[in-house]
């Protein structure tokens, strides 16, 4: 019985996931690609429930949705004038693009089913020992990891920073500025 | 508080308990909106020495009814060149977080009699999970989605205009929120909500607003800053500035598709002042363990009706920020000093922290604690 | 609680997830539906990490999904810095044209 919940839970999601994945990658509508995202990452949330990463669930809302989301729409929206919809969205590579994903995925679908997987599955205990056991190993075994993601966080902080002060130059003496061109 | 375990059919109160938790939140939230439109203008008129609604009913009492019938039956427009599925999508999404959020507000704390001299701890609350504070915030998060939506489905630049600031707006004071909710994580030990709650019985010294004195008010008074501009109210409510963007992301919204959009705020402030007072305000706590005879859902509901008369005093008070100042003030201000404040808090915690204790110290060894037990369920 | 889905299934949709995320970034022309598809990309790999730490019990699957996202975040900022960055220069945001490798 719960296998059968778990397989339609699952086939749902995929739905829920893939489906507005592809629209991001095809819809014309720039705004509408960033609306996509947002089943599309819902989708992945509902995939770490069903893996019992309880806390990766909470982590993709508050993080994903909540915060890199809002800003990629941020974006979308001040820059919305600049690319026409009705204009050509993509570059010459499509057909290339689309034969090395298609044959990328072959290859590694085919490594995957020659793999035993059956049987090995394990089942950690719940979800709550589970996020503990996280918290331990990233102050413990994984702490080098963990300091490396501050300090890269750290530098994408000032690095930002020091982005949005150099366009204050080339802002304020826009009246004067000849050689700045169209591209 | 000792109660008897009435029967209801074939369950009994420990299993209806939940069930009872959200349908009384949910009600809470959904009837707020005619309850606090109407205190909302009594207060302001109060403030404003105006007389404030006095038309209908008595003391303008079917006020919010005669409102609610007015939008009801208003025409219901469709501007043309708006995007049709998302403008009505809008105002389902921006109602939905609050919701959500309502199943994780714990009410209160009983002793359940299970007869033959037995009790049981029962806490009235839909869901206790151990992250529940992390999920409170994730849907505040979500909350801001409503508002860029309709505002860029309405195909209006006042609208754009108003979802670009709420979406800015709501990224900058995320990050304080979070800092503030984080320091009362820090006094309480757990990110459960029930154990928040439970980590603070026993009247207003053990409460976290006045824990690591005085981190604990800095604290609060950040988080109070930032649960104002995340539930854009004013003064921070430049997304819907009336006199520079005629009404923001709801300009092109009428009739009730604009009613949701309002309820929406009103719900977000309800659960906005319940999480504040599970956070700060020690829950259910009485302010003195002597008046523990008045019910715990009780005091939550006259902690969280005194902070919603705090929003609506904050709101006839202070004038509007500009947008450059909104801005200012949460980089520059608020977050430094919510950043400095949870180091000194965490140096503090940790000073005080007997470390021979284990991993899991109460944060006040001293308080009595007739109340835990009532966390078996992580 | 077990909801039985070999992790195989996982993998493989993981990998499809990636593989749309790849075509998005090979071939779009804007270069924030090119940041959406990365993220797509990455959240692939966390749904493949997550499943694999499943699989075998350890705890690291989910480490390295934490690490990721602290490094989308970081991704994400810098990105849309320099992609309004060069609006602001060059009047374009159009990845065909933006290959001169300065602002």
């Amino acid at each position: 019985m719960t296998a059968h919940l778990g397989t339609i839970a699952f086939v749902s999601l995929t739905a829920l996931t893939i489906l507005p994945a592809i629209m991001v990658v095809s819809t014309r509508n720039l705004v509408h690609a960033g609306f996509w995202m947002l089943p599309c990452l819902i989708g992945v949330a509902g995939f770490y429930a069903l893996l019992e990463a309880h806390f990766f669930v909470v982590v993709q809302i508050l993080i994903y949705i909540g915060a890199i989301l809002v800003l990629i729409m941020f974006a979308l929206m001040l820059t919305r004038d600049v690319m026409d919809p009705k204009e050509r969205q993509t570059n010459a590579m499509g057909v290339w693009a689309g034969v090395i994903c298609g044959l990328g995925l072959l290859a590694s679908a085919h490594m995957l089913f020659r793999h035993p997987w059956v049987g090995v599955t394990s089942h950690p205990g719940d979800a709550h020992a589970q996020t503990v056991a996280l918290g331990k190993a990233l102050v413990t075994r994984y702490a080098l990891p963990f300091e490396a993601a501050s300090v890269l966080l750290l530098a994408a902080l000032i690095a930002a920073i020091v982005i949005a002060k150099s366009m204050r130059p080339p802002a304020a003496s826009v009246g004067c500025d000849g050689e700045v061109s169209g591209g | 508080m000792t109660i008897p375990n009435i029967s209801f059919g074939p369950f009994d109160l420990v299993a209806v308990a939940p069930y009872v938790a959200l349908g009384l939140m949910l009600a809470t939230v959904l009837l707020a909106v005619p309850v606090l439109t109407w205190f909302e203008r009594v207060t302001l008129g109060l403030i404003h020495d105006r007389l404030g609604p006095n038309r209908v009913g008595p003391r303008g009492l079917l006020q919010p009814i005669a409102d609610g019938i007015k939008l009801f039956f208003k025409e219901d427009i469709l501007p043309s060149n708006v995007d049709r599925r998302i403008f009505y999508l809008a105002p389902a999404i921006s109602m939905m977080p609050p919701l959500v959020a309502a199943a994780l507000i714990p009410l209160g704390d009983f002793r359940v009699d299970m007869g033959g001299g037995q009790t049981r701890p029962l806490t009235l609350v839909a869901a206790d999970i151990n992250v529940g504070i992390l999920w409170v915030l994730g849907l505040a998060s979500l909350q801001v989605y409503g508002l860029i939506l309709g505002g860029w489905s309405s195909n209006n630049k006042y609208s754009l205009l108003g979802a670009l600031r709420s979406s800015a707006q709501a990224i900058s004071y995320e990050l304080a929120l979070s800092l503030g909710v984080l320091m009362a994580v820090l006094m309480s030990h757990s990110m459960s909500l029930v154990q928040i709650v439970q980590s603070q019985t026993g009247g207003i010294m053990h409460w976290n607003i006045l824990g690591l004195f005085p981190f604990g008010l800095v604290a609060a008074g950040v988080y109070a800053i930032a649960a104002v501009a995340e539930t854009n109210r004013a003064p921070f409510d430049l997304p819907e500035a009336e006199s520079e963007l005629v009404a923001g992301y709801q300009t092109e919204y009428s009739s009730m598709k604009f009613a949701i959009f309002f309820m929406s705020e009103y719900a977000a402030v309800v659960i906005g002042s319940c999480v504040a007072v599970v956070l700060w305000l020690g829950g259910w706590d009485p302010i003195h363990p002597v008046l523990g005879f008045i019910p715990g859902p009780l005091w939550f509901a006259g902690k969280v009706l005194l902070l919603i008369f705090a929003f609506v005093w904050v709101r006839s008070t202070l004038p509007r920020f500009r947008y450059d100042q909104l801005m200012r003030f949460g980089w520059m201000r608020l977050l430094p000093v919510a950043l400095v404040a949870l180091m000194l808090a965490a140096a503090m915690s940790a000073y005080r922290t007997d470390p021979s204790a284990g991993s899991r110290i109460p944060p006040k060894p001293e308080k009595p604690k007739p109340l835990m037990g009532g966390t078996q369920s992580l | 609680m077990s909801f039985a889905v070999p992790t195989e299934h996982y993998l493989l949709l993981s990998a499809v997830l990636f593989c749309i995320g790849v075509a998005g970034v090979a071939t779009k022309r804007n270069p924030i539906v090119v940041f959406m598809c990365i993220e797509i990309m990455l959240n692939a790999a966390n749904l493949g990490f997550v499943a694999l730490g499943r699989h075998f019990g350890d705890v690291g699957g989910q480490i390295y999904t934490m690490l990721i996202i602290a490094v989308a975040a970081g991704e994400v900022a810098i990105g849309l810095a320099i992609i309004v960055s060069l609006f602001r220069t060059r009047e374009t945001i159009d990845l065909d044209e933006a290959d001169l490798l300065k602002l």
